[in-house]
């Protein structure tokens, strides 16, 4: 399985598709392709999960720095399309109270 | 009593497939119970934890069995000497304002567990978890 993101500019947001797996195998290569894209921008990201079908604690770890390079630029991250299984850990590590999720994008854009 | 041993390969490159023939194991055993993706993803980070700690010539084997109404995974590694029961949980809100990525995994698999035990013994490292059966309804 391959690591795939790919990045939509809609209005003032990006939206970062992502497909595969979020394990400690693929989630350097996430943490690098997304965090180099978001330094080169200025706008609110939507991270779309819906296409990911597992995140071990790697890839919940790989979103921090990239939460960091938002909140320096005072622009907001959120993440939709999580499946039930990773909803379970993501409530689990009290993720919540870091980063928002929505069911799905148009969700997410009406939130911000 | 139905005992099943996985030889574990010991690099991050296998785990979907380390992941897959947990799955197949735990349902062999109890079904898929309410608990099953947790307790993979438990499995999976204990695994993890072995690789990045250890050395490139360690073995790793995952025994699963039902007992009454748990069932008992042992991860056995011959990597250096390590208790993660003793390892401590970070304060993950604190780590989170701290943009800090490190200790998720530990939490983890702390949590999931029913029970956690550590022993070593002829030269490896024992990990017991204990999940509780939940009863059909």
């Amino acid at each position: 399985m391959e690591l795939k993101i790919d990045f939509i500019k809609d209005n003032n947001i990006v939206i970062a598709k992502v497909e595969g797996i979020l394990d400690a195998h693929y989630a350097p290569q996430f943490e690098k392709k997304l965090s180099d894209y978001v330094k080169q921008i200025n706008n609110n990201l939507i991270i779309d999960l819906s296409g990911v079908s597992h995140i071990a604690s790697a890839g919940f770890g790989a979103l921090m720095p990239i939460k960091n390079i938002q909140d320096s630029k005072g622009k907001k991250i959120v993440l939709s399309g999580l499946n039930d299984n990773v909803k379970k850990i993501f409530n689990l590590l009290g993720f919540s109270n870091v980063i928002k999720e929505y069911k799905n994008i148009e969700e997410a854009k009406s939130s911000l | 009593m139905i005992k099943i041993k996985l030889n574990i390969e010991p690099n991050i490159e296998s785990l979907e497939k380390t992941r897959e023939s947990v799955n197949n194991a735990i349902i062999q055993l109890v079904g898929d119970q309410p608990w099953l993706y947790e307790l993979n993803l438990a499995i999976e980070e204990v695994i993890v934890n072995i690789i990045d700690h250890g050395s490139k010539a360690v073995t790793i084997n995952v025994t699963l069995e039902r007992k009454n109404n748990e069932l008992v995974v042992e991860i056995i590694d011959t990597s250096i000497p390590f208790d993660i029961t003793k390892k401590e949980v970070p304060d993950l809100q604190k780590h989170y304002r701290e943009y800090k990525n490190r200790g998720l995994g530990v939490f983890l698999i702390k949590n999931i567990a029913d029970n956690l035990k550590y022993r070593y013994e002829n030269g490896k490292n024992i990990l017991t978890i204990i999940k509780r059966i939940e009863a059909k309804c």
